[in-house]
């Protein structure tokens, strides 16, 4: 394997999150705009590489760094820290905990977690109650619990 | 297809070393850890192929690491998203648990508080020494201000809001 061949996959990654920044800004959807950087990446080392015996790796690679990519994408989205980060980002003299909490607290993140689950159809609202619905996130969090009870011995929710 | 075989071996052992780590005792600081022996092993593997003179060229070398990083990073970040409980996650397994009669969703307004889903992230960035405590005020470190900027900047660039 040449040099030039090793660095396939991180030239495909540039075109991937270069590809994902031009889709957002034309208009796309995060996530469609996600999967279109993705296949512009992934077509990219596919080809350059060749169907010789860097393909595989490479692709390999591609793939991971491209899932990588999305989850940066997607943690700056959704995940806690960051926010609370960047909060703390803006307020460079502190905040105390309840300042930090008024400015992101559960009444932030609960109703639009929740308005997702149930627009999907994962939770039903009924006479007062909150039901399981559609099985695939579910699914998806006994999963994530399976892995924690292999990893860490314990799957218990809010455990912090 | 060497090169492959490599860089996905060397990922299976550090992650087989990572498993016998954290069922003998959890690390205090775990990504540390893991990011400690992953990188080790490594840096091992290629000393290893060096020493037995392996009959790589440099960019099989590079190959090889840049594929074990590549799936470091990704085992990292899927590790991160273990480690905190996705919030949608910790509902959907919240309302499965009370079974087919379903949760009142007083009880379910009950559990999702600051103290279950915010408050732990804030003790997460003291761990992580993304944040300080002084006087009563959370401030960023330079680990943490950088990380913050680096989220800002390319949120800008996506012209995304704040996110969370």
């Amino acid at each position: 394997m040449s040099l030039t061949e090793a660095l396939l996959p991180a030239a495909g990654l540039l075109l991937n999150a270069a590809g994902q920044v031009l889709a957002l800004r034309g208009g796309l959807s995060l996530l469609r705009s996600v999967f279109a950087g993705f296949t512009c990446g992934l077509a990219f080392t596919a080809i350059a590489s060749g169907p010789e015996g860097a393909l595989p790796g490479n692709l390999l690679c591609y793939c991971a760094l491209g899932y990588c990519y999305f989850h940066f994408i997607n943690l700056g989205e959704t995940a806690r820290r960051v926010r609370l980060l960047r909060e703390l980002y803006e307020n460079p003299d502190g905040l105390t905990e309840a300042e930090l909490l008024s400015r992101y607290n559960s009444r932030e993140i609960v109703p639009v977690r929740l308005a997702r689950l149930l627009g999907s159809g994962q939770i039903l609202s009924r006479e007062g109650r909150y039901c399981t619905g559609k099985p695939a996130v579910l699914i998806m969090a006994r999963a994530v619990s399976l892995l924690k009870r292999v990893l860490f011995g314990r799957c218990a929710v809010f455990h912090s | 297809m060497t090169t492959s075989l490599w860089g996905a071996g060397i990922f299976l052992v550090s992650f087989l070393v990572h498993l016998a780590v954290w069922r003998v005792k959890l690390p205090a600081r775990q990504t540390k850890t893991l990011l400690s022996i992953m990188f080790s092993a490594l840096g091992a593997a290629l000393c290893l192929l060096r020493i037995f003179d392996a009959p790589f060229t440099a960019g099989d070398y590079l190959g090889v690491a840049l594929l074990d990083i590549s799936l470091i990073l990704s085992y990292m970040i899927t590790y991160s998203a273990l480690e905190a409980e996705s919030p949608s996650l910790i509902i959907v397994m919240t309302v499965a648990a009370a079974g087919s009669a379903g949760l009142p969703r007083d009880e379910f307004d009950a559990m999702m508080n600051d103290d279950n889903l915010v408050k732990p992230r804030i003790q997460d960035l003291l761990r992580d020494k993304m944040a300080y405590l002084e006087d009563g005020k959370y401030r960023l470190t330079a680990k943490g201000a950088f990380m913050a900027g680096l989220f800002t900047f390319y949120r800008g660039i996506l012209g995304r809001g704040k996110g969370g």
